[in-house]
């Protein structure tokens, strides 16, 4: 098969684009322990109320854990127990949400921070809060007619 | 040779095109990658 020089030149930017891109992935997963937030425990959406951690929502402090701080997170119909989280810049956060009814969002804008919440699963993402703001969170996962008001706030604050 | 000269002349403007596009590809490709760095 006789290839034009100018179809090798881009058929061999193309392969190395693809190389190049799966190499990334593949380190950003295995080296860096970037992944999807996961979804693998599993809870009885019924009793969330009564089943730790979600029987005491909010901000913890935990110690002899690979992260710094637990934020614990309650969805339902139409907002998020608690309705503001305050972590300390710096921190490593591991954000603990479940939903008690529907399936809920859980996005905070201008974050990597991006959760499904479905009832009967709990879903966990750690990550380090590195810059001083408030964020907005919001459900992006349409939910019912109060929806378009369902939101919280993380305010990622100096240390006291 | 005639033939092979006309033959490259004719996939320049094609070979520009293509280069082009895949390094405006990759550029933004590079800029959402960045952002996701850049964002906690």
């Amino acid at each position: 098969m006789h290839l034009h020089k100018y179809e090798k030149y881009w058929l061999a930017f193309g392969v190395g684009s693809l190389i190049v891109f799966l190499l990334i992935t593949g380190i950003m997963a295995f080296h860096n322990g970037s992944h999807p937030p996961s979804a693998k425990n599993t809870i009885n959406y019924e009793k969330v109320d009564e089943i730790a951690p979600f029987n005491n929502p909010g901000v913890h402090k935990v110690e002899g854990k690979d992260w710094d701080y637990e934020a614990v997170v309650v969805a339902s119909a139409f907002y998020y127990d608690p309705p503001i989280l305050e972590v300390p810049v710096g921190a490593k956060v591991k954000f603990i949400a479940t939903s008690k009814d529907v399936v809920h969002g859980f996005e905070v804008a201008g974050t990597n921070i991006n959760m499904m919440l479905e009832p009967g699963y709990i879903s966990e993402y750690v990550t380090t809060v590195d810059k001083v703001g408030e964020y907005l969170i919001v459900c992006n996962e349409y939910c019912g007619v109060g929806h378009a008001q369902m939101h919280s706030m993380l305010k990622v604050v100096e240390p006291k | 040779m005639a033939n092979k000269n006309h033959s490259d002349g004719d996939l320049k403007g094609t070979f520009y095109l293509v280069m082009a596009l895949g390094v405006f590809i990759v550029v933004v490709w590079g800029l959402c990658f960045g952002l996701f760095l850049d964002r906690f």
